[in-house]
This record gives structure tokens, sequence and C-alpha cells, in this order.
């Protein structure tokens, strides 16, 4: 097999692999936001019934029993969530996060010492944290409730690789009567 | 074990312990971490046979590499678009952008990473540095053999420097030590996009190292570091051409 010919079947077969891996990626995100949907029927449907962490419809981000049970951080205000979230080295005031499923979360973001980020790729939030001033941000929980990862997204030192957080999505009914099982 | 004097072995391994380390630290959660580094050295992988037409052994241990970083850097488990974007144009960087003597211009991971967040926002999150001081004895071993821990000297002293004079009126411990781990010892130092005579890497990690901390001053919510490394990449053979004048 000549030289250019073992070349353009490398350079075939690597763009087809890529275009397999770009169609197996969009799969997946497709799947997972079937998924985020149907995790929102589940909701409504609970409203109906009784604790949903009973009846395993919580997807993907493993809502304990417990969870439910979480009192919601901040306060309500015109029907938004107002949370005064903090970072420091290396972690998230309050942790977890806790916030109903679907509703308007404002936070009052602040930091202790250097400058830090919050980056929550389920709702693609992402915002620097300045030290020494405080910057408001918001975004719309998910509809599925569960437990969710928040990252700093400013390098912030040795141990940023290691700072993280939760927010638990719980869902509203469920937190409104913890015990009614 | 004569593998092991392999440089890009030698270089995967280090990655792949501070991945181990991370996975450790968040077992329950090892699956993500795990498909997110496979699926980063298999674009690579790809985008190499696609762009450079071969698959030699070193060609797919340099893609390897660049593909566990830019996966260990962006926050474990985001969208699988973002990451294939960051890794295919970090290996298309490689063949489309090169000087007219030859090399490529740019850090690939760091061009691959700035471009994904100019494209989907800033998804940076660095937890390949697990362990600090994993980076800091391997890689410090790495860098002592290549030659190259005059880089990692001067970017941290610069880094330093930088913050110092940027911050006069509120310096503190934390700001001077901000100068991050995994990027001096694995990014900043990458053979073929940086100079190898030891005066043009005291001038090539300072110059990294004083505009890093003017960027993380200047741009919030954008990675400084990357910046600055792709800005030095530019200027590259400047450095040469006048350290060989003198």
């Amino acid at each position: 097999m000549g030289a250019s010919r073992k070349e353009l079947l490398f350079r075939v077969g690597g763009v087809i692999g890529l275009a397999l891996l770009l169609v197996f990626t969009m799969w997946t995100r497709q799947r997972s936001v079937t998924a985020n949907h149907e995790g929102g029927d589940a909701v409504k449907e609970e409203h109906d019934h009784s604790n949903p962490a009973e009846h395993g419809d919580v997807k993907g981000g493993e809502l304990s029993s417990g969870d439910v049970e979480l009192k919601p951080s901040g306060k309500v205000v015109d029907g938004k969530r107002v949370v005064d979230y903090e970072a420091f080295k290396f972690g998230f005031s309050p942790d977890p996060l806790v916030v109903f499923s679907g509703e308007t979360v404002v936070l009052k973001l602040k930091s202790r010492d250097v400058e830090h980020g919050i980056m929550i790729p389920e709702v693609d939030f992402n915002s620097p944290i300045p030290p020494s001033k405080t910057t408001t941000k918001s975004f719309t929980a998910p509809v599925k409730p569960g437990r969710y990862p928040i990252f700093c997204s400013t390098y912030c030192g040795a141990d940023h690789g290691n700072m993280r957080g939760v927010m638990v999505v719980v869902p509203s009914e469920a937190t409104e009567k913890p015990h009614h099982k | 074990m004569s593998f092991l004097k392999n440089m890009k072995v030698r270089i995967l391994l280090l990655l792949a312990a501070l991945f181990a380390v991370a996975v450790y630290r968040n077992s329950g959660e090892a699956g993500v971490y795990l498909s997110q580094c496979v699926f980063g050295v298999l674009t690579a992988i790809f985008a190499q046979c696609a762009f450079f037409g071969n698959a030699s052994k070193t060609s797919l241990q340099s893609a390897a590499i660049t593909g566990m970083i830019v996966a260990m850097l962006l926050a474990p488990g985001i969208d699988g678009r973002i990451l294939w974007v960051a890794v295919a144009a970090a290996i298309a960087s490689k063949s489309l952008a090169r000087f007219p003597s030859g090399p490529h211009m740019f850090n690939p991971a760091a061009l691959g990473l700035v471009l994904a967040t100019c494209l989907f926002g800033n998804k940076i999150n660095w937890w390949g540095l697990s362990n600090p001081y994993i980076a800091i004895v391997v890689g410090g071993f790495i860098l002592y053999r290549l030659r190259r821990l005059s880089l990692v000297f001067s970017y941290i002293l610069f880094r330093m420097v930088g913050a110092w004079i940027l911050n006069a009126g509120s310096l503190s411990i934390d700001t001077l030590a901000l100068h991050n781990l995994f990027f001096a010892f694995i990014m900043v130092v990458e053979p073929k996009t940086t100079p190898s005579d030891r005066w043009s890497q005291w001038r090539f990690g300072g110059g990294v190292g004083l505009l890093s901390a003017l960027s993380a001053t200047l741009i919030s919510g954008f990675d400084g570091d990357l910046l600055a490394l792709l800005a030095m990449n530019l200027v590259r053979p400047l450095l040469r051409r006048q350290s060989t004048c003198r």
C-alpha cells in the first residue's frame, strides 16, 4: 500500500471516528435532556402522591431520602429564592445549596479571600466571585430533583481542583411537608 | 521497563496519577471522571489521524497527552460537545497554526481550551490538580530531565512579582500564591512550544508569569494563565532570535 493511500486511510478513519464521537455525545446529551423532562413530569406526578425519593423516579442526581428534609437556603423575595452564597479556600457556604425544582435562584456572591468562581454545569451557570465585592447572578434550578455539583471556576490555590460544593434540588411538595411518609 | 525512559510515557503516567487521586477523592463519580478522560483521549487520537494522516506511536502519545490535559481541566461531567470541540481544536492547531520554520505556534491544550471558552463560556475547573505534591515531585523530576525547570521557576517568580506590583494596596500571601501548579509543571513546559536554552526559558516563563498576573487582575472570569501562555507562544521566535544575538 502506498504511503499516500495509507495517509488517506488514516485521515478518513480519523474523520469518521471524530464524527462518531460527536454523534455519540449528542445522543447522550439528548437522552439526558429527555430524562430531565421526564424527571419534571415525575415531579408533577409526585404532587398527587408522596415522597419522590421513595418512588425511585429521581434519576441521575441521586437524591437521598434525607435530602428532601433539607431546609431550602436563603429566603423568597418576589417569588425568587435569594441566597447569600460565599466562596472561600476551598469550599462554598451554604453547602449544600438547597433550592426547589424549577424556581428562580438569585445568588449574592461573595468571596472571603481571593477571587473565586462558581460553575454549575447542569444549569450552564458560571460567574466570577471577586473578593471584597458582592456580585448578584441568577439562574433557574433544574426541574429534575437531585444533587448537582458546584465547582470553583477560577484558580484559587493549590487545592483548587478539589474545591466543590453541592446544589440539592428538592421537589417543592416534599420539602414543604417533610414528614408526610 | 524501558518504555519508562520515554518522556511522553512519563508525562502520561503523571497525568494518570493525578487522575487516580481525583477519582479516589470523588469515588462516587469515578465513572464521570473516567468517561471524560477516555472521551478526551479518543477524540484526540481520531483528530490526530484526521489532521496528520498518520498514527505513529509518538504522535498518538502526544495526542493522548493533549486529550487528557483538556479533559482534566474542563469541569467533570461537562457537555461532551464542549470537550470534543476543545480537543479537536487543540489537535487541529498543531496542523493549522505553524511557524514558517516548522513547529506549531501554540500550546495545543491551551488553545483548545481558550477557543472553547470563547464559544461556550468558561468551563475550566482544573480538577486535574488533584494533588499538588505529585505535580511538584513527579513533574519536577520529568522537567529536570527535559531541562525545562527554568520555565517553572521563572513563571512562579514573575507571577508573584506581578501580583505583588498589581496588588500592592492589598497584598496577602493568598494573592502571592496564586500561581497554578498544574499549569506550571504540565502546560507551560510543552517542549515544542517553549524555548530550549535557559536564558530564553527565563524570559518566556517570566513573560507568562507577568502576563498571567496582569490578565488575572484585568480580565475577570477568563483564565489568565492560558491567555498569557498563548501570547508568549506567539513571540517565542523573537525570544530565540534575541537570545542567539547575545
